[in-house]
């Protein structure tokens, strides 16, 4: 047993997440061509504008069941509005936010890029306090608008006329999972600008742009689309209640910052907070880069359902940081009485 | 001999206007005569005409008619179609026998959306003229979706279905790749391929013709795939209202494939079989014309660039104290 | 007198001079080896290779460091990493050779800073370790003394760089100072050593120090079995981290761990178990200052752990690197020299009651230690929060003022060894 547990805490869990990524690509992006379809609620993007989409995405389902009269709440459609909501909170809460950090395949996508970025040698970008704190707030709004706008497609908000019909599944227009997801499977019929009314000349420039600016704020900024995404909001909303969890122990904390220094994300709050328990921010994506870079023993830990399954260990740190090829000594410790 | 003339010419204009009789075309029309317009309307995503039914379900309709082109459209008189038959496939091969419903419009297949996927219609007709056999088969799939019920197995489920035991001759539509699913509308423009189906096999040298509701037509001689391949024209310039709408126009595709019977078969009436199928369909005026592709790639461009400089600017600060590494 | 005569009496004298000199220092290194030896009877094996490394630093005849550039430095704030990747060798002038105290006397003024003091006679006398010639002092602007003995023109010629430090290190504009000024000091370094820093030599220098560094905490986590090794020894042992060749210290550095990892499995037994286990925290006591130390762990106590920059703060903390490239690297060894930092300069200084207070939690302590050389500020008004800190929390302490100077213990023993009967 605890063989078991020195082995997984000197893992590189880095390279485990590199291929869970590329698996869950694989399905989510490919698996139509298998007629795989894990659920048509995933809490992650899985984008069905893409015909060989392995799941449907839960946003679609939300902006579409929302595009009703108040009227049709009372009826089966509320039923279905709440079968579906449960079926996101019961997927959802079993890996918490690692959806994001693990599965996501927009995520995924997003870290390619960083690596091409470290070929160039080109020097990644971080915001300042200032920023970070100004430019939160953005995913909020996104997801508050995505919830407004189909209900006020079908109904009129105190009295002003209903929101146009192409303005349907507004964030999915906006989205820059739309255009990127079929890219990866060769279709390209997403790009492309509708001149049929104003509203949709708008919505699609700004998808256009949108899609620009995904891959030039990728390349500089690690994971830069994940500071601004609604799912992510949508997501911390149960993340209280999520069975997999990020905990940190204040005390052990020398604030040594090597935990926000890593971070993808650049969440200062791993290393300043020193009273919360549950560290696990809007933005965190449970990717866990800031367990291993940290070198206490139990200052932060990976619990699921209450268990410790992964931990920060001096050993793991130096195990998975430096290299003993030119020494001949080896970092491995003997399990003693006092682990 | 003026008597025997004119009843010859009599003979002659009868046996000559029963093959004008049968050889007009034969299908399942899937709108409505000026006459009826007033119940039905169209519903759907996939632009179905409909009849309101009880407790506000709708049912789907399709007229059985004759006609030699799309706009001379004649519903067929109950006579003929007492002697039809008519079969119901649903999208799970379950089929049923079907027979016709008197509706206010008229007489017409009327059936409820209940599985997803293709249900097919078909329309058996039976002539026997000299030693010909005309058998006339029309065919209608017409697709089954309603977005709540999601959207699994979408690749499977549109694969199209041919029952070799019962319909002796088919002709289906290949699905459009990359892949098809569930919100598909053909377009002016998309290139559409049908195959043509003998008894499950394909057929070579079948004659396909391909026309519209604005009478153009297009015939071409299948390959030994038993394939034609036609590229849907755009006869006319929709307003931008219609372009919204998604307008529908209709077109028709006949095939036509004459089997001669092996010699050895002496029993029979006939020496030829001739097979006739129609396959109606929808199309929408070309999206191209309002959404480009061309200008969004401009977009993106324009895009990359302005942003590129914007966040070289910014980050120009901290290189100057980077810039010493 | 004539002059040829006084010259050549000043000719004589000089070398009197550093012949005193450097037999007061080897006294002062022989009589601490023997002391360890005498009190600490169940010394591991691997004890020896450090013990043998003082001899050899006293030792004239040793000149392995000559023909090496070498960096001298004077704290823990000077980043190592870049100076290995340049090519030199790190060498720290920190000391406790009271003999040296003295010699800087003549500099100082008799209230200063006695570390100080130690390190401005180490320069004046040009009696670096090993032979050794450095290219450069760095000088870090830590603490006020430190910072002005930097300016003092003594006989030496070498050159003093001034690594500017930030008071402060919870500010952004202090950590971008720091790491203006580490990117500055790479230029300096780069311009001295005559080597460019690249990117694969940065990369194994640091690789370099994370191997020392695991063993050390190593080290630091085999001491929670107390009685083990005794703290007098261990601080032996982290202090010859000082000048000696890195890569031989980490090997006999693993060897001691194995060793005593053996030790802990046979379950051999320790019959230090009862003794009172302390925690000392404050200036740091370097060999062979160790006095403290070893007193507390002649009557009775042991030494488990400490706080000084000499010992435990020097190896601890790591550098995490996200990109193995320039961009990334640098930021990551300014930040890991500052933000972990509980030196007394900087203010506010919370880290460094939170951190032992836990440390005494981890090796489950008695008491604490508190002791602040004679002259030094910092550590003297620290001391107030410190200790109230410690009271609150339940943890007994003693206060000391410590200097050099190897006489007048009877009032520090008789005080240790109240204190140590109050722990039992």
């Amino acid at each position: 047993m605890k063989k078991i547990r020195k082995y997984i805490d000197n893992s590189n869990l880095s390279l485990f997440r590199s291929i869970i990524q590329i698996i869950f690509f694989i399905i989510l992006v490919y698996g139509g061509f298998k007629a795989i379809s894990i659920s048509e609620k995933i809490p992650t993007f899985a984008c069905p504008y893409n015909v060989r989409t392995g799941g449907t995405c839960y946003l679609i389902n939300i902006q579409h069941q929302l595009h009703s009269e108040w009227a049709g709440f009372i009826t089966w459609r509320g039923i279905s509005v709440l079968t579906a909501l449960l079926t996101f909170i019961g997927l959802f809460i079993i890996l918490n936010k690692s959806w994001c950090g693990f599965i996501c395949p927009l995520g995924t996508i997003q870290d390619w890029l960083t690596k091409l970025r470290r070929l160039f040698g080109v020097r990644f970008s971080r915001y300042n306090k200032t920023s970070f704190k100004s430019l939160k707030v953005i995913k909020y709004i996104v997801l508050i608008l995505l919830l407004v706008i189909p209900l006020g497609m079908s109904n009129s908000f105190f009295g002003l006329p209903k929101i146009t019909e192409d303005m349907s599944a507004p964030y999915c227009q906006l989205c820059p999972a739309r255009t990127v997801l079929p890219a990866a499977t060769g279709d390209f019929t997403q790009f492309y600008i509708d001149f049929s009314s104003t509203t949709t000349i708008i919505m699609t420039t700004l998808a256009m742009i949108i899609t620009a600016l995904f891959f030039v704020g990728s390349f500089l900024k690690k994971r830069f689309f994940c500071f601004f995404c609604p799912m992510s909001a949508l997501q911390f909303l149960f993340a209280k209640i999520g069975l997999l969890r990020l905990v940190k122990v204040g005390n052990k904390c020398t604030s040594c910052g090597n935990c926000s220094r890593v971070c993808d994300i650049g969440i200062n709050a791993i290393a300043d907070d020193l009273e919360n328990k549950f560290i696990v921010k809007d933005d965190c994506m449970m990717c866990f880069k800031c367990v291993e870079a940290c070198p206490e023993n139990n200052c932060l830990k990976v619990k699921f359902t209450g268990l410790t399954i992964f931990r920060s260990t001096d050993e793991g740190f130096f195990k998975r940081f430096s290299k003993t090829k030119d020494y001949n000594i080896t970092i491995d410790r003997k399990l003693s009485k006092n682990d | 001999m003026i008597k025997s003339f004119f009843i010859v010419l009599c003979i002659t204009i009868f046996s000559l206007s029963l093959e004008a009789q049968v050889f007009q075309t034969e299908w399942l029309c899937p709108y409505p005569q000026q006459h009826v317009k007033q119940h039905v309307k169209i519903s759907g995503m996939q632009k179905y005409y409909a009849m309101p039914g009880k407790y506000g379900k709708e049912k789907f309709i399709l007229w059985p008619a004759k006609g030699n082109s799309l706009t001379e459209v004649e519903y067929m008189d109950s006579l003929t179609v007492k002697k039809s038959q008519f079969y119901l496939f649903s999208p799970d091969r379950e089929y049923e026998k079907y027979s016709l419903k008197n509706t206010k419009s008229g007489y017409a297949f009327l059936y409820d959306f209940g599985k997803e996927g293709y249900h097919n219609a078909y329309m058996i007709n039976k002539y026997l003229i000299h030693d010909t056999l005309f058998i006339m088969i029309s065919k209608a799939e017409r697709l089954s979706h309603k977005c709540r019920n999601g959207h699994k197995d979408v690749q499977k489920k549109i694969e199209p279905l041919i029952y070799p035991n019962l319909i002796p001759f088919e002709m289906i539509r290949l699905r459009m790749k990359p892949g098809e699913n569930y919100h598909f509308l053909l377009e002016s423009g998309n290139h559409v391929t049908f195959k043509v189906l003998h008894r499950g096999k394909e057929v070579k040298g079948a004659e396909v013709t391909f026309t519209t509701n604005k009478d153009w037509h297009k015939t071409i001689i299948t390959n030994k795939k038993g394939t034609a391949t036609f590229q849907v024209p755009s006869d006319y310039f929709p307003s931008m209202g219609e372009l919204k709408q998604k307008k529908v126009s209709y077109y028709l595709v006949k095939a036509k494939f004459t089997v001669a019977l092996d010699s050895k078969d002496t029993n029979s009436q006939f020496k030829y079989i001739c097979y006739t199928c129609t396959y109606p369909g929808e199309y929408i005026p070309s999206q191209s014309l309002y959404k480009s592709s061309f200008w969004a790639v401009i977009v993106i461009v324009v895009s990359v660039l302005i942003i590129s400089i914007i966040v070289i600017i910014s980050r120009s600060e901290k290189n100057k104290i980077l810039s010493r590494l | 007198m004539t002059k040829e005569v006084s010259d050549k009496l000043q000719e004589l004298k000089i070398p009197e001079l550093k012949s005193s000199l450097t037999s007061k220092l080897k006294n002062e290194v022989y009589k601490a080896i023997s002391e360890i030896k005498t009190t600490f009877q169940d010394s591991p094996e691997g004890m020896k290779y450090f013990l043998n490394r003082y001899e050899d630093l006293i030792d004239d005849q040793n000149k392995d460091y000559k023909n090496k550039k070498i960096i001298a430095t004077n704290c823990i704030y000077v980043p190592e990493e870049l100076i290995y990747a340049s090519g030199a060798i790190p060498v720290r002038i920190c000391n406790g050779f009271y003999a040296l105290d003295q010699a800087g006397a003549n500099y100082l003024p008799a209230k200063a800073c006695p570390l100080v003091r130690s390190t401005i006679g180490m320069i004046d006398n040009n009696y670096y370790p090993f032979g050794a010639e450095p290219l450069m002092v760095v000088n870090p602007s830590s603490c006020d003394q430190k910072k002005k003995m930097g300016e003092i023109q003594t006989k030496s010629n070498i050159p003093i760089y001034l690594l500017e430090t930030p008071p402060v290190k919870d500010s952004d504009d202090a950590r971008e100072y720091w790491l203006k000024s580490i990117i500055r000091f790479k230029s300096i370094l780069e311009k001295t050593s005559r080597q460019k820093i690249t990117k694969s030599k940065l990369k194994s220098a640091i690789n370099k120090i994370y191997l020392a560094q695991n063993e050390f905490r190593r080290f630091n986590n085999l001491r929670k079995n107390a009685g083990i090794i005794s703290g007098t020894e261990a601080i032996t042992v982290i202090n010859t981290y000082f000048f000696d060749d890195i890569e031989s210290w980490t090997t006999h550095l693993n060897l001691l761990n194995n060793e005593l990892e053996k030790k802990i499995q046979i379950k051999k037994q320790l019959n230090s178990t009862d003794k009172p286990r302390i925690i000392l925290t404050g200036s740091p006591s370097i060999f062979p200052n160790i006095k403290i130390p070893l007193l507390i762990e002649k009557h009775g106590g042991i030494v488990v752990n400490d706080d000084f920059c000499s010992s435990t703060r020097f190896l601890y903390d790591t550098i995490a690197v996200d990109e193995w490239n320039m961009y990334d690297m640098i930021p990551a060894i300014a930040e890991r020299y500052l933000k972990p930092s509980t030196c007394p300069n900087l203010s506010p200084n919370k880290d460094r009651g939170r951190k032992l207070i836990e440390t005494i939690k981890e090796f489950n302590a008695n008491g604490v230690v508190y002791q602040s050389l004679a002259g030094c500020h910092l550590f003297e008004i620290e001391s107030l929060n410190i200790i109230s800190l410690l009271r609150q929390s339940g943890i007994p302490v003693l206060y000391i003022e410590v200097d050099y100077s190897p006489e007048n213990t009877g009032q520090i023993i008789t005080r240790l060894e109240a204190f140590l009967e109050s722990l039992t």
